[in-house]
């Protein structure tokens, strides 16, 4: 199977990474699709933009990771 | 026993019924076609609900009543979670009127605007973009029954106001020097509490006021187009079920309440483009109730029994919006990951023998 990729090792490793990844991701996608899911933003809608405004009190640095 | 209401053609005396997308009832028989306005005329009106004089004892579901069918004289029962609104036995309209007496008329309605003959050929569209999906459960729902149901629904005029604390996320390259001195770079995450105050109103968010339909389904076949919104009239129940509400303002305050954070959170997700991952960590925000209205909204409705398990398939009955939670076909799923890791691998292939 090396020779589909020439001969490296490291290239065959990474390509089954990548279709691995891929491959799951697209599995992901298809099965949401199967599920109820309510709208991203929907309750944004709602606001009314004229009555409605927010202040920045302060913003507060908690960790880095 | 209580007489009601019958909507009937004038030509013929057989039934008549709102036609969705339209501002006419129709006879089903004659062809003869009446528009609402005339109807509106007619009717007098029910006491409708009042949020300024709501007194939650007073919201209960009204008691199981007998009615008489004024055309064929049959007995009909009113079960506490639907408005009676035809006769199962000739088929005339009735008119629900009658159970919405004490101030429970609906205030609002948004009339159907998708035709019932329109909503199987729309889903089996929606159906077959499913790839997962068991061939056989396409035929199953096929030959269920559709029915178009107005389901009661709270609509929230709110405001929020107080201070808010959210998290935000930031991400940073930072330089560094590896065991070897060279210099590299990674991304790091900063995590920040950002304080704010605000004021938030929303209007007519919607809340549905039936605990016969789940709220998860009701939240997704949003949204409604409030331009649509009309006046209640039982005109517009003529060839339709109906549900009462068994869930008062009260009982739906917590979801409400979540609805409104969700509404806040979108917001800062929207305003505060220099921060990802946002949610809510403490919220100080008081909400106040400025007004409720007792709204009925269009749905179709599938149910059916898909092998062990009971399947309900929901369409918006305005914008046709389709929702449901689907069975997956495991072969088909296995098909979609071998064939797409194939092909990725193919290419992967290709590419490090093109290099």
């Amino acid at each position: 199977m090396l020779e589909f990729f020439n001969g490296s090792k490291d290239y065959l490793i990474g390509s089954l990474v990548i279709s691995l990844v891929v491959s799951l991701i697209v599995l992901i996608g298809l099965m949401s699709k199967m599920k109820i899911k309510k709208q991203a933003k929907i309750n944004l809608s709602y606001m009314d933009p004229d009555r409605t405004e927010a202040r920045k009190i302060r913003d507060v640095f908690l960790y880095k990771d | 026993m209580s007489d009601v209401k019958h909507y009937k053609c004038t030509s013929c005396g057989a039934p008549i019924n709102f036609v969705p997308g339209t501002d006419t009832l129709v006879c089903e028989y004659c062809g003869a076609s009446v528009p609402v306005s005339d109807l509106l005329k007619e009717e007098k009106n029910a006491k409708s609900f009042d949020w300024t004089a709501y007194a939650p004892e007073e919201l209960t579901a009204t008691p199981d009543k007998e009615y008489v069918c004024a055309s064929c004289g049959a007995t009909l029962q009113s079960f506490d979670s639907q408005f009676v609104t035809y006769c199962p036995y000739c088929g005339n309209n009735v008119s629900a009127l009658e159970e919405t007496k004490g101030g429970m008329s609906p205030n609002l309605i948004i009339p159907f605007n998708i035709k019932k003959e329109e909503v199987k050929p729309k889903i089996r569209e929606y159906l077959k973009t499913k790839k997962l999906l068991p061939k056989s459960f396409l035929k199953v729902a096929m030959n269920a029954d559709v029915k178009g149901v107005y389901v009661p629904f709270w609509l929230f005029d709110c405001e929020a106001e107080g201070e808010i604390s959210l998290h935000g996320e930031r991400s940073v390259s930072e330089s560094f020097t590896n065991d070897k001195g060279e210099t590299e770079t990674r991304e790091k995450t900063l995590h920040y509490r950002l304080e704010r105050e605000g004021h938030f109103e929303l209007n007519k968010l919607p809340v549905d006021a039936s605990t016969h339909f789940d709220n998860k389904a009701m939240d997704a076949l949003e949204p409604f187009n409030y331009s649509q919104l009309t006046d209640f009239s039982d005109v517009y129940f003529t060839g339709y079920l109906a549900e009462k509400f068994n869930s008062t303002p009260d009982d739906e305050m917590q979801r409400t309440k979540r609805k409104i954070q969700e509404g806040i959170t979108d917001f800062f997700r929207e305003t505060e483009r220099k921060y990802s991952n946002i949610r809510i960590i403490e919220d100080n925000t008081d909400v106040k109730i400025d007004n409720i209205k007792y709204a009925m909204l269009p749905v179709y409705t599938l149910n059916f029994n898909y092998g062990d398990s009971k399947r309900q398939l929901f369409m918006n009955g305005q914008s046709g919006k389709i929702i449901g939670d689907l069975p997956v076909k495991k072969a088909k799923a296995f098909t979609w990951f071998l064939g797409t890791f194939t092909v990725v691998l193919a290419i992967c292939s290709l590419v490090s023998f093109l290099i």
